[in-house]
């Protein structure tokens, strides 16, 4: 695929949480292998715009169209398989199962051999094989987050969407991830990228969208909402 | 002594059954969140299934299978009942539906089936004949077969449960259903096989309450509930292990009772035992976990 072809089109959703609107009218084009932001304060319609991506959440109004497929009423099952993937908040292990299983559950959408695509994780992230058998209830915050992207791209998706990476984790961990972050670029993955934290966002995507209030007011490019000075004040801490 | 170990056999065989009911509870419990209560009724009715099978055709093994095949489509059948109440998280609606399911189940044997009366499959199936005896006491061959097709059951069972791509899913979606169906898991499809699964340890127990007790009546699922529901509390909710050790535990309680004390006692004599337990350890002897 050309590196700035298309790769997902959102236009005009709309989408509920119970009986809030909790995205109105959002729009976003992403193009193949580019890191792009989310920006906006908890509860600004960041989490709700993946999980409607993804299908957990049902879309009111609007369509997506991903790889020129149109994926508005998919089923969750249908959509990973055709390669969306999420890491949620926290990374969401299952907490009673060793990393390989969680790798396995990854995978049930994975159609080639999945034990040569869990050895190409553990190539990828050693660490994970290190401790294939420990159960990932045990683990640290930040090897969480590891096992939780690793248990997302197993299933060899193109577009990898992380909700909250850095979530509760401490500075020098939060550096990691985002470092990881740019490395899976560099894999060839398109990666959508929600956070609280604008700053670090801003300087690893390449664009960003700048949620409030379930719409979004701002776009561009990284380095120019990072002058820009609503983003300054409201995201920046002025 | 002789009489001591026939009681221990007997109480084990009995455990072990009601082990793999507890263990159908539970599933039930762990993926969906449902108490099933009329989970024992409906498996009666696949042992009056099996044998409605056996008076028409004398056929022991298309009787078998009927059984079976009985406990899984009736369970599947009723999946969707659950499911709107599933989804909302309704536990005590969904609790509602079952004990519907429960006194139905429990008045169609009542009314239309052998006229009310308890059933009693032949005598042949139990191969009382073909006993193993230990001086005075004996053990009808109907007995140890079950005790050992439970054992291997339960082997299968945990096989499949820990170790296929199945049991995995089953697992994940025990442990953290929204974060499960993130991940491309389909839930709808997981909880018709949890229930399916469910069926089908109930159809096989069917089989085997049948080669070792010979009857059934409309009460019996009420019995099953109750010693179940007890176990199942006993060890911690939604603890496999823990609830099959329990109800290891408890059969043998109840043999030694029905061996050694006259009258029926059984079912006080386990429940006092249960009670005092429960006094010290609220949360259960195991404690929940998955």
């Amino acid at each position: 695929m050309e590196r700035n072809s298309k790769i997902l089109d959102i236009k005009n959703i709309s989408a509920f949480y119970g009986p809030i609107c909790a995205i109105r009218d959002v729009s976003m084009e992403i193009s193949n292998n580019e890191i792009v932001g989310l920006v906006g304060a908890n509860g600004a319609g960041k989490s709700t715009l993946m999980k409607t991506i993804l299908g957990i959440r049902s879309v009111e109004s609007g369509t997506i169209t991903f790889m020129d497929q149109d994926i508005t009423k998919s089923s969750t099952p249908d959509i990973v398989s055709s390669g969306i993937a999420y890491v949620p908040e926290g990374g969401g292990v299952f907490p009673f199962m060793s990393i390989l299983e969680n790798l396995q559950l990854g995978g049930i959408h994975y159609r080639g051999n999945l034990n040569k695509r869990i050895e190409e994780i553990f190539d990828r992230f050693p660490i994970l094989r290190e401790r294939k058998d420990q159960q990932a209830g045990t683990l640290s915050g930040g090897q969480r987050q590891i096992v939780a992207i690793g248990r997302a791209i197993m299933s060899a998706p193109k577009i990898l969407m992380l909700d909250e990476p850095s979530l509760g984790l401490a500075p020098k961990v939060v550096d990691e991830v985002f470092k990881l972050i740019l490395e899976l670029k560099d894999d060839g993955y398109t990666i959508i990228l929600s956070e609280q934290n604008a700053r670090k966002t801003l300087q690893h995507a390449g664009r960003a969208y700048v949620f409030q209030t379930g719409s979004i007011i701002l776009e561009g490019q990284s380095d120019e909402l990072m002058n820009n000075p609503v983003v300054q004040q409201a995201y920046l801490g002025g | 002594m002789e009489a001591f170990t026939s009681f221990i056999i007997s109480g084990i065989q009995l455990g072990i059954l009601y082990g793999i009911v507890t263990i159908g509870f539970n599933l039930l419990i762990l993926v969906t969140g449902v108490l099933n209560f009329g989970y024992s009724n409906l498996l009666v009715l696949s042992m009056y299934a099996g044998w409605l099978i056996l008076e028409a055709t004398g056929n022991v093994f298309l009787a078998a299978a009927g059984t079976v095949v009985s406990g899984i489509v009736i369970n599947a059948a009723l999946t969707p009942l659950f499911l709107p109440f599933i989804k909302k998280r309704a536990h005590l609606e969904a609790l509602v539906i079952s004990i519907g399911i429960s006194l139905i189940s429990v008045e169609i044997m009542s009314h239309w089936l052998n006229l009310g009366l308890p059933i009693a499959f032949p005598k042949s199936i139990q191969m009382s004949d073909s006993a193993i005896r230990f001086g005075l006491a004996s053990i009808g061959m109907g007995r140890i077969i079950s005790l050992a097709a439970g054992i291997i059951l339960l082997f299968v069972f945990f096989k499949f449960l820990y170790k296929s791509r199945q049991g995995r899913i089953l697992r994940a979606v025990a442990q953290d259903t929204e974060v499960a169906a993130m991940m491309g898991i389909s839930i709808k499809k997981t909880m018709f096989i949890s229930f399916a699964m469910g069926g089908l340890l109930a159809g096989i127990v069917a089989i085997l309450m049948a080669v070792s007790i010979g009857t059934a009546s409309p009460e019996l699922g009420d019995n099953l509930t109750l010693m179940c529901l007890a176990i199942l509390f006993l060890a911690g909710i939604g603890n496999l292990k823990g609830g099959l050790i329990c109800a290891v535990f408890v059969g043998v309680v109840e043999g030694m009772v029905m061996g050694y004390l006259p009258g029926d006692w059984t079912k006080a004599f386990a429940f006092s035992v249960i009670l005092a337990v429960l006094l010290f350890k609220p949360e259960g002897i195991f404690g929940s976990q998955h």
